[in-house]
């Protein structure tokens, strides 16, 4: 088996295929913490992509109650389980070796690709085919909490003398919402896993698609895809999955005159936890120095956005900001070791990052560039332990070709308008 | 149709598949680097294609309306878009909004297109085949047997006919003149009479047979023109009268114009009796600038969600969120601490407590609380109002007030003796000292006053007596001592550490904003609670400044955003209220006031849900005795007609109106986009255009953001044979001038003449250029997108964002109260009466597990009458009205006797982020997700659709009742008077409406506090008929569009009407909601009786098995991995725990 170099791990990695690289990639940002759970994106994706016969059960966008939700249901719960069971108690992550090449530590682990060889598995990755049953109730588990030690309270109440105590940093009873699409991973599961070769990974933009009418519904995709993201339609016998919706990406959409266009999942957010870009790998496939790109300052100068289960080894291309509250175990568990730096980064963001995260969802462009020109400070405070000061700054987005496409301020501007408009109302 | 476009898609994929079959097999390297032929991709760029978009507004019944894209393909509306159009939104002055509001719309707008196309839109107007039959045989007069005859008794089990329009209209003008004739003048009294009405709502009728023709517009905002403006059919019917009785203007009546806010339960009730305003809240944007955010009993997540971001981004800003609930809800999850506290408004006391912690640790703002408050008002300690200037000082005569004070210049119209001057103890020369209601903030600095806080003071009146009259700051410092930390934790079960932790807080982080919504308003002491969330805040000078202040969200109910005044014209009553016999026919004028004449009246929907009958209770002290306000009085019901309101479906106490109440009602028409519950149960169905379909003009704005909206004219052809809204009315009105051979009905409408779009032009001209946000705009430069988007343009509050008492704070003008200032205390002697002067921590009347409705306090200023009610007293109308006073050490002990027979469960139902309350509910996408067990296949056959209702429940509790998790289970609520009087298990409706729903355990749920997800599709005869009969067990009506979100029963099933005394008094003083008019008493939707919901206990039994074909356990529980899953293996605890990594440090 080849070895490809996989950033998110810090070392090398057994894939199938010899390591090859886009020359940009797509990428996105979810920030955990703003989502309201809504499931816009949700119902953007399906009224575009699966909204025909045989395609019921098909939801290539959810958002997930973390930890008991799930689609399909338990799906991590189960990877995670497989992980561990072939090589128990040693997926562990060494942050003493963090490096200007392995910036989370490195992943002493196996991955889904070299679980296989620890078992004696003739397969490219463990996995599983998800039953039917599994496939039902989308929104599993929404809303539910964990937390033993208080449900057990017959007192009638959480409260009381001695009370829970859901406070930061960490909340004994919590729950936190978790936004899933394709990954379209630099070492994609479904990729590797394919017999026919009918996954391929596009050079334009990295985009993981399934070629439609190569397709034999193999299910091989289904298995060892550990997101369970491509998805089987029994009406036709193929699969099909998550398409970054291409057209936009590719700018064919008129109502931006050009301008390449967000997915109609980050376009939908209204919680404006997305933001999604494309990032230019250079030559020796690592990802060009870009902090001017949105994707790039947020994932690889700030790591404030980390990857979902890096120890899965797909080097998935969707990055997420841990929420705040969730017990720190298992947002590790979720996201790697960049989870104290990210929330310590994120509680109290400095003018950048408070800019950058100003940008989320005022456009439906895709923004390639930002600049922040300052503004006067308007505010200042000692929060989580740390002083913390506000700047009214100007935040400009760029498209490709340099050109302005939105600008927004820090501070929401005030208006007084004359004694007749009354403001009893 | 939508299908078939992808079913165009399938067809192809199929057929490249087909054709790739016979080609040889491509040779692929490796797929990371090249794939050889990608032409196949064209098939996605084909299946994204449009033709053309359009731009409208999602109007739903929330706080938004958001202006969406829709994208149309072969005529067919495909999918939808935010417009992302905010930053470029301006007004009359230039000033612009931003992008930061980019993008606004939620789910439902996304999904729109599946109920514009889908099975259950109304597609032509129906009539109920027993009620045609009434209207061909001549409308007979409805006695008892007629009512059996023509199935007003069991309309549930009628069936339906398509009519035409034409016909359509015929049968509603002609059914209005016979409902007119029947009850109008003395024989229709005497026929009420006998018919059993209270005499007070006989009398009420003024003899006219229009007042018992009740309208329902949707919530205000909701399409003004097409909705709102059914309201103008209630004050035309006085032309109906005007024939009927032969009289002319002036002595004539109109119809009843039904409430939306209060109604809902939606308004918070409490805030006239603080401020005088119908509702404070603020343009979202104003959470920029707040530092503190409280969300109290609120889930802005859920129930916010296109401008939820501007909460959620406070805790990037250097913010504190706090989260004050019963259970663990999603804004606890980004939430600083979450403070848990007892379900059932136990959090008066939280408030009260922490109020008590600012004012003994020195957090006080003095300088705001002498200023705006009126906590320096002097109140008598023996009768317990407020001191006057003249109780003292003979012959007193109110002070004028500043000619160009906010009061004489503003208000004018005004009676000054109903806002007589009050009396503080003046610190410079130590007396007593007459202020006037200007005398606010650097005002009454500017006079040198400076009142006393502190202090008892002796008062000679003017009858020679002495009394002691105290600052209410005084009186404060003793009522507070009820509230003591260890007292406060035993009534509310905070912890105390997050107490104090709270009121520090407040008490040292600037500004602070506190939350609330329907998850407060919909209980029966919301007054009590709203008026207590301003107390820390007036306390620490949070009402006012940007950022600040107490505000509650829940419904779409503005009004005011059209408000009119006397120096920009009539505003909203240019069209509600517009004078039938005197309108103005040049369409190209506006409407001044003296062309306003309201014949109609407003009325509160509860009265109808309270059996239609007024609070009156016959008391054991001075027994019969009306609660029920003058100004509030309701008349009977015998004509219904509604628009974008499921107003039966989501009725409290639903199967007692439908199986009980209208049995009375002679004629229900239901106008609405969908066969909704409400349809189920009514006369006659009209069909319009959904927004997407607009012909003509329509206008919309929010209470959340200032975009104001006018679409349509450009979106897809009505997909079936239904029309605008306003032609519904417009063409009605036509037919009642036919019918009645008098053109006064059509004249009133001529404003409505010629052809869409422009046919709603001049009405939204002449409501929104006369109102105080819409003055100098010119309507077609906003069509013409002069400010932006197209029909797009900022409201000209006084400030952006709106921010309802900056002016106050910042220019020192009078809160709208009696005395100007904002009122931690109110002495209208309906509130000395029944104990509620103070703001008091008093349990509910039937939601809690103490003596119900007891008052907790020993504050010797709190002297309710209980009128001699014992405290074993049962009867819901004499638990409504029993004022019991005691301290806590007492209450404690009390039980009540409902918790005794086992009723310990607290049911909150809160709206679903899937639904806009019943809209959508069973859309299905959205009930695929709105819930635990969507499954569009429908697995498990006994689903009564693509998903179903749950109850969210403490597992422990669960496990005590031995119901597994995903079991079905009953949950029942009193059986004295619910699902409704007189039910008997034999009785076959008493199974259509016994709730059964499906179990989930979900451990952020204590053990008292269950969680239903409000506004359901109820159960019907029809669809329990369906779901029992038909092979696919769907419980989806045979012969209606109908489907239900339950087996059996609904939401209402366990809920019941309450009439909150303190909603209905004559005294209150406040702002009229859509006029620059003071009021007293009554008004719709501002000083009514608000639906109260939440207020009641439930049980819960097991009725099957959760697993498929009802054995054993619900599969997913089979796994191990759900909460406390009998079945749970290590594996489970190491991923819960995050164990499978360790990291090495």
């Amino acid at each position: 088996m080849p070895e490809v170099y996989n950033w998110q791990l810090g070392r090398k990695a057994t894939y199938v295929y010899e390591e090859k690289h886009p020359k940009e990639q797509f990428t996105f940002v979810f920030n955990t913490n703003r989502c309201i759970a809504c499931q816009t994106c949700t119902m953007a994706h399906k009224s575009t992509w699966t909204f025909s016969k045989g395609q019921e059960y098909m939801w290539w966008n959810n958002v997930e109650t973390k930890p008991y939700g799930g689609y399909p249901q338990f799906w991590d719960w189960k990877i995670l389980k497989m992980l561990e069971q072939s090589n128990p108690g040693q997926n562990v992550w060494n942050v003493r070796k963090t490096s200007n090449k392995a910036i989370h530590g490195v992943y002493e682990g196996v991955t889904i690709f070299e679980a296989p060889a620890k078992i004696g598995l003739n397969q490219q990755a463990i996995g599983y085919v998800p039953t039917d049953e599994e496939w039902r109730f989308p929104n599993f588990g929404e809303d539910t909490a964990h937390g033993r030690e208080f449900t057990q309270s017959r007192e009638g109440t959480f409260g009381g003398d001695n009370g829970t105590k859901s406070v930061l940093p960490e909340h004994k009873i919590w729950f936190f919402y978790l936004q899933r699409i394709c990954n379209h991973c630099t070492y994609p599961g479904c990729l590797a896993a394919c017999p026919r070769k009918a996954i391929y990974k596009r050079q334009e933009d990295g985009i993981v698609l399934i070629d439609q009418s190569r397709c034999r519904g193999y299910k091989k995709c289904v298995e060892q895809c550990p997101y369970k993201k491509p998805m089987f339609r029994g009406t036709t016998r193929i699969s099909e999955k998550c398409i970054a919706c291409y057209p936009r990406i590719e700018g064919l959409d008129p109502l931006t005159e050009g301008d390449q266009m967000e997915t109609r999942c980050m376009a939908a957010c209204v919680g404006k936890i997305r933001l999604q870009g494309l990032v230019k790998i250079g030559s020796n496939g690592e990802w060009a120095h870009d902090p001017d790109n949105p994707q790039y300052y947020l994932i690889r100068d700030r790591k404030v956005a980390l990857p979902l289960y890096p120890q899965l080894g797909t080097e998935p291309n969707g990055y997420y900001v841990p929420s705040r509250h969730v017990p720190r175990a298992y947002s590790q568990q979720m996201f790697g070791p960049g989870v104290d730096h990210s929330i310590d980064q994120y509680m109290v963001p400095d003018r950048d990052l408070l800019g950058v995260l100003q940008l989320f969802r005022t456009t439906q462009r895709i923004i390639f560039k930002w600049k922040r020109e300052p503004g006067p400070k308007i505010f200042e405070t000692n929060i989580h332990g740390k002083k913390f000061e506000m700047f009214n700054d100007t935040i400009i987005g760029f498209n490709r070709k340099g050109k302005e496409i939105i600008r927004v301020t820090v501070e929401e501007p005030f208006y007084v308008r004359p004694e007749e408009n009354v403001g009893a109302i | 149709m939508q299908v078939s476009a992808g079913v165009a898609t399938a067809m192809a994929l199929t057929s490249k598949k087909v054709g790739a079959q016979l080609k040889p097999v491509v040779k692929v390297g490796n797929p990371l680097e090249a794939y050889p032929d990608r032409r196949w991709e064209e098939v996605y760029r084909d299946q994204y294609k449009y033709e053309r978009s359009f731009t409208y507004c999602c109007s739903p019944n929330d706080t938004h309306q958001c202006r969406v894209r829709g994208f149309v393909r072969n005529g067919i509306l495909m999918r939808i878009e935010q417009n992302y159009d905010h930053h470029k939104v301006r007004d009359l002055y230039g000033n612009q909004a931003d992008a930061a509001w980019n993008p606004r719309m939620c789910l439902r707008g996304m999904t729109f297109p599946r109920r514009a196309y889908g099975p259950y839109r109304n597609k032509y107007p129906m009539i109920r085949v027993g009620w045609k039959q009434w209207a061909d045989d001549g409308f007979p007069y409805l006695d008892k047997e007629n009512r059996e005859k023509y199935k007003f008794t069991s309309r549930g089990t009628d069936e339906f006919v398509r009519m035409t329009w034409d016909q359509t209209f015929t049968y509603l003008a002609k059914g209005h003149v016979a409902v007119g004739k029947a009850y109008s003048g003395a024989r229709g009294a005497q026929r009420l009479k006998n018919e059993g009405y209270q005499p007070e709502m006989i009398e009420a009728m003024g003899g006219s047979g229009s007042r018992v023709m009740k309208y329902r517009g949707g919530m205000g905002l909701l399409g003004v023109v097409g909705k709102y403006g059914i309201y103008r059919l209630a004050n035309m019917v006085a032309l109906l009268d005007a024939i009927i009785r032969g009289r002319g203007p002036g002595k004539v009546l109109g119809g009843r114009a039904w409430s939306n806010y209060t109604w809902h339960g939606d308004q918070a009730p409490g805030h006239s009796w603080t401020h005088g305003m119908q509702t404070s809240d603020i343009d979202f944007a104003d959470h920029r600038y707040a530092k503190l955010t409280i969300q109290w009993g609120k889930n802005l997540i859920e129930n916010k969600m296109p401008e939820a971001h501007w909460y959620t981004e406070i805790m990037e800003r250097g913010g504190t969120l706090v989260s004050i609930a019963p259970e663990y809800n999603p804004p606890a999850t980004k939430a600083d601490y979450w403070v848990p506290v007892r379900a059932g408004l136990s959090d008066i006391a939280l408030f009260l407590g922490c109020a008590k912690i600012i004012m003994d640790e020195g957090l006080v703002d003095v300088n705001f609380v002498k200023e705006y408050t009126d906590m320096p008002l002097l109140v008598r300690t023996d009768t317990l109002m407020r001191l006057h200037p003249d109780d003292f000082i003979p012959g007193y005569r109110n002070q004028d007030l500043p000619k160009d004070g906010f009061t004489t210049k503003w208000m004018k119209n005004f009676n000054r003796d109903k806002m007589p001057d009050f009396v503080v103890w003046d610190a410079n020369t130590d007396k007593p000292v007459a202020i006037t209601r200007e005398d606010i903030g650097s005002k009454m600095k500017k006079k040198n006053i400076d009142p006393v806080l502190d202090g008892v003071f002796d008062i000679k009146l003017v009858s020679g007596k002495t009394i002691p009259v105290m600052p209410l700051y005084e009186m404060y410092k003793v009522h507070l001592k009820d509230y003591d930390i260890d007292t406060t934790n035993q009534i509310c079960h905070a912890p105390k550490d997050l107490i104090v932790r709270l009121a520090r807080d407040i008490g040292t982080i600037m500004p602070v904003e506190i939350h609330y919504g329907e998850g407060i308003n919909h209980y029966f002491h919301a007054t009590m609670h709203n008026r207590a969330s301003y107390v820390p805040l007036m306390l620490t000078g949070n009402v006012g400044p940007k950022g600040s202040g107490s505000h509650t969200w829940a419904g779409n109910y503005k009004a005011g955003n059209y408000q009119g005044s006397h120096w920009s014209g009539p505003g909203f009553a240019a069209m509600v209220a517009e004078d039938p016999f005197n309108p103005v026919m040049d369409i190209a004028k506006n409407t001044d006031w003296a062309n306003v004449k309201g014949y109609l009246k407003g009325e509160e929907v509860s009265y109808w849900a309270h059996r239609d009958k007024a609070l009156i209770v016959n008391t054991p002290r001075y027994g019969r005795k009306v609660f029920t306000g003058r100004s509030h009085m309701p008349c009977p019901t015998k004509l219904v007609w509604f628009v974008n309101v499921n107003v039966i479906n989501n009725a409290k106490w639903f199967y007692e109106l439908v199986f009980n109440t209208n049995n009375n009602v002679d004629m229900i028409v239901a106008q609405d986009i969908e066969f909704t519950g409400s349809c189920e149960y009514s006369d006659i169905v009209l069909a319009p255009n959904c927004w997407a379909e607009f012909e003509s003009y329509e206008i919309t704005s929010a209470c959340s953001n200032p975009f104001h909206q006018i679409w349509g004219g450009t979106g897809i052809k009505p997909i079936f044979d239904t029309i605008d809204d306003n032609l519904i009315h417009r063409q009605f009105a036509r037919r009642l001038a036919e019918v009645t051979g008098d053109k006064r009905f059509s004249d009133y409408m001529k404003v409505y003449e010629g052809e869409a779009p422009n046919r709603t032009k001049a009405m939204i001209r002449r409501l929104f250029t006369t109102s105080t946000t819409g003055m100098g705009y010119n309507i077609d430069d906003i069509i013409n997108g002069k400010y932006g988007e197209p029909g797009c343009c900022l409201l000209l509050f006084r400030t952006y964002p709106r921010s309802p008492f900056w002016e106050m704070y910042t220019e020192s003008k009078p809160y709208y109260t009696p005395n100007g200032r904002i009122q931690f205390y109110n002495d209208e002697p309906e509130a000395i009466e029944w104990g509620e002067n103070f703001i008091v921590h008093r349990e509910g009347p039937e939601a809690t597990p103490y003596l119900p409705n007891v008052i907790v306090s020993t504050n010797p200023y709190i002297r309710p009458d209980d009128y001699g009610i014992p405290e074993d007293e049962q009867d819901p109308d004499l638990r409504h009205v029993r004022n019991i006073k005691k301290p806590w050490s007492a209450v404690r002990t009390t039980k009540n006797f409902l918790w005794e027979k086992g009723y310990r469960f607290y049911c909150v139902t809160p709206k679903s982020r899937h639904t806009a309350h019943s809209s959508w509910a069973t859309t299905d996408w959205n009930m695929i997700w709105n819930n635990n067990f969507g499954d569009p296949y429908r697995m498990d056959k006994r689903s009564p659709g693509v998903g179903e209702w749950q109850v969210h429940m403490n597992p422990f509790l669960c496990k005590d009742l031995g119901i597994n998790d995903g079991d079905y289970i009953y949950c029942d609520a009193n059986p004295a008077d619910r699902p409704y009087m007189g039910w008997k298990p034999s009785d076959p409706r008493y199974k259509v409406a016994r709730l059964m729903l499906r179990a989930k355990y979900n451990p952020a749920y204590p053990y008292h506090t269950t969680m239903m997800k409000h506004a359901t599709w109820a159960s019907t005869e029809r669809t329990v008929k369906a779901h029992e009969e038909r092979p696919d067990g769907r419980a989806m009506s045979m012969t209606t569009p109908y489907q239900s979100n339950f087996r059996y029963g609904g939401q209402q099933s366990i809920t019941r009407s309450w009439l909150m005394p303190m909603h209905q008094t004559d005294s209150l003083f406040h702002k009229a909601k859509s006029k620059m008019k003071f009021k007293h008493g009554y008004e719709a939707d501002n000083h009514a009786v608000n639906a109260v919901p939440k207020e009641t206990l439930v049980k819960f039994s097991k009725a099957e098995d959760g697993g498929l074909h009802g054995k054993g356990l619900w599969e997913p529980v089979r796994t191990g991995y759900t909460p406390e899953s009998p079945l749970k293996d290590r594996f489970a605890e190491m991923y819960l725990a995050g164990q499978y990594i360790r990291v090495k440090i």
